[in-house]
């Protein structure tokens, strides 16, 4: 059984935010780096839609630097950095709350309750999580993957997917649908085997 | 089609932003007290937003995220470029909105190379013949400087002295600002292009856009001579601002009094403090008072481009007029796709911007892309307020889909890239005067098209 993985090297960090203190302000670039992958990835799948996630941890990050003086050294950085994220967005969700036609448009309330459950989740699970995902994606062979690929990489139109494929639209959508069900039991069968919860 | 089918569907729809409101209703009903629809739902939208975060986490698009996050950073000091230049042990730091920006945007080891190359650009390029008549006090944006015989320069930075040459501004959002020895200061903002020149007399070239001016008292017998296509200003000390197009400029002045001569026949004005005057050859040279602001704006298109940038397309049966962004490169190879508007300008009053403001715009886009919008804002006397804005998701914009949204200006900050001077500027673009408005995408021609945009200054009953 492997043990939870980490954000990497907590004293990477903490070397980095000494130096930040000490007026070396681009070291902060060591702890962006760091942790930009992880916050993006946990932020992406506990932002309901409409959440623009690279602004939100950008948010996060700008505030975390502003108020790094809070900070203890040698504690986790990685919990108090998604702890600020947490806030960030809470106020993102807030903000899209008094848009009038939000609710409209993406009904939130379809996910809200069901991500902030899963929001309670330890955040480095998201890092295991997408790990995984790399390994299954390269487990599709190329008839299938060519639709993450056309999907997510190009963002070619459905109706082009279909043209490509030889399909209608409603047969690449459901392919789609299926793939992404594919994935997610690849990913859990592969956390479970780890014995991580899932 | 039983349930589950009939929700597979929906919820791929919903996932690809093609659910109108019936059918968004219609998915709420289905998963309203259904658990394992409900967590069916959430494992495809997580897996959905996963899969698209890995297809586009690309090393060059970490870079651009690493870069954006640093580059608003708060810069209370020049810490950063001082770190990073000591650590060069290059000598003297230096202050330079461009060198953050290319340690912001590029590994170490390039952003090494490339102050290295700035560095030695700016001391050892320039020409030592020519004697320096200004420096560059303030910028941001994409520009260009032509002197030194014809010779092109981008790398500018706050602090160098020039001598004579012409400012461009590539895009909406550039500014610059110049202070002469003397201390008298001009600004260009937008797609401006300026010449300047001190041989013991300015002298300014505007070809197009807009350069505002506060001028110290000039030597007697030797005004700032500013020309335009259509007319000569004579400028002896004084607050004012230039527009010029292909056949009209429009003065407006602030403070002290600039005498203005129409070219195509010669015959004067003085314009005193306080009004403005339009200078063409088809209407009467008069100044008249500045008019009161007003807080309501809308894009006019179906009058033609005046005043924009972009591609302009008239209305067609079947379409509005419309404005599409257009391409520019900037020389460290970002390619961004702008279409912007002209607010306060020509006769038009000053438009200015309350707390409660909103901005509503309506377009095109053909593919989903994240959109920015802004504004930049001047004060009333013509000098730069900031560029503000605001970034909306790609998920607002569908691909080949029409959007309207409604931007609320309380949601627009400062441009990263003006972190430096937030001390000099207004932390909001409230009470300011909007110069223009404009939206952009980056790196991708999306599509971007506007049919429609409209400031919209909120009644007292609606505001919070």
């Amino acid at each position: 059984m492997m043990t939870r993985k980490g954000f990497g090297n907590d004293s990477l960090a903490d070397d980095a935010i000494r130096r930040v203190r000490k007026g070396d302000t681009a070291a902060f670039e060591v702890v962006v780096r760091q942790f930009e992958r992880p916050l993006r990835a946990w932020l992406a799948v506990h932002a309901p839609p409409g959440v623009d996630v690279d602004e939100v941890a950008q948010l996060s990050f700008v505030a975390a630097f502003a108020r790094l003086s809070d900070y203890e050294l040698g504690t986790n950085f990685a919990a108090w950095l998604f702890t600020i994220a947490r806030f960030r967005l809470k106020t993102e969700v807030s903000r899209l709350r008094r848009v009038a036609d939000y609710h409209v448009r993406y009904a939130p309330d379809l996910l809200q309750r069901e991500l902030e459950r899963r929001g309670s989740a330890p955040p480095e699970l998201q890092e295991t999580r997408l790990e995984h995902l790399q390994k299954c994606l390269g487990q599709l062979g190329e008839d299938l993957y060519r639709f993450i690929r056309w999907r997510y990489v190009e963002e070619i139109p459905l109706e082009e997917m279909a043209a490509l494929s030889g399909r209608s639209v409603a047969a690449v959508k459901k392919q789609l649908w299926k793939l992404r069900r594919k994935l997610h039991a690849c990913v859990e069968m592969r956390m479970a085997a780890e014995g991580e919860p899932s | 089609m039983n349930d589950d089918e009939r929700f597979i569907e929906l919820w791929n729809d919903y996932l690809e932003g093609e659910l109108d409101e019936s059918r968004i209703a219609e998915i709420r009903a289905l998963v309203e007290g259904d658990d394992r629809l409900l967590r069916m739902a959430a494992d495809s939208y997580q897996m959905h937003r996963l899969l698209g975060l890995i297809a586009q986490d690309t090393g060059s698009r970490q870079d651009d995220f690493v870069a954006e996050t640093l580059a608003r950073l708060p810069a209370d000091d020049d810490r950063f470029i001082e770190g990073v230049m000591q650590n060069l042990s290059q000598g003297s730091p230096r202050k330079g909105t461009t060198t953050r920006k290319l340690l912001a945007k590029w590994p170490m080891a390039i952003a090494t190379a490339a102050v290295v190359v700035l560095i030695a650009g700016v001391y050892f390029q320039r020409p030592s013949a020519e004697r320096e008549i200004a420096k560059i006090t303030g910028l941001s944006g994409s520009l260009q400087w032509t002197g030194d015989g014809g010779r092109v320069f981008h790398d500018l930075r706050v602090g160098a002295e020039l001598p004579g040459g012409t400012i461009e501004g590539m895009v909406p959002g550039s500014w610059f600002q110049l202070e002469f020895n003397d201390g008298s200061t001009v600004t260009i903002s937008g797609n401006s292009m300026l010449t300047f020149s001190d041989q013991g007399q300015k002298k300014l070239h505007l070809k197009e856009g807009s350069v505002s001016g506060r001028v110290k008292p000039q030597p007697a017998g030797k005004p700032m001579l500013i020309y335009t296509r259509s007319a000569m200003l004579e400028v002896l000390g004084t607050q004012f601002e230039v527009e010029a197009g292909l056949s009209a400029t429009m003065l407006n002045v602030s403070e002290g009094k600039v005498r203005v001569k129409r070219l195509s026949d010669g015959s004067t004005v003085d314009v005193p403090a306080q009004h403005r005057v339009i200078v063409a050859a088809d209407r009467e040279m008069s100044p008249v008072l500045v008019p009161d602001s007003v807080n309501r704006w809308i894009s006019q298109l179906h009058l033609g481009p005046d005043g924009t940038q972009g591609k302009w397309s008239p209305k067609t049966d079947a379409e509005d007029a419309k404005l599409r962004a257009i391409p520019y490169t900037t020389p460290q190879g970002k390619t961004i796709y702008t279409a912007a508007f002209g607010v306060s300008r020509g006769d038009r009053p000053p438009v200015v911007l309350q707390p409660a403001s909103r901005l509503r715009v309506r377009g095109r886009i053909a593919s989903t892309h994240k959109v920015y919008f802004g504004v930049t804002v001047k004060h009333a006397g013509g000098e730069f307020a900031g560029r503000f804005q605001t970034i909306r998701p790609a998920v607002e914009f569908q691909n080949a889909q029409d959007f309207e949204v409604i931007l609320q200006f309380r949601d627009f900050r400062l441009d990263p890239s003006l972190i430096e001077m937030k001390n000099e500027l207004p932390s909001a673009p409230f009470d300011s005067v909007v110069e223009s408005f404009w939206c952009h995408t980056l790196d991708k021609q999306a599509g971007l098209e506007v049919t429609e945009a409209e400031l919209i200054p909120t009644a007292e009953h609606e505001s919070e």
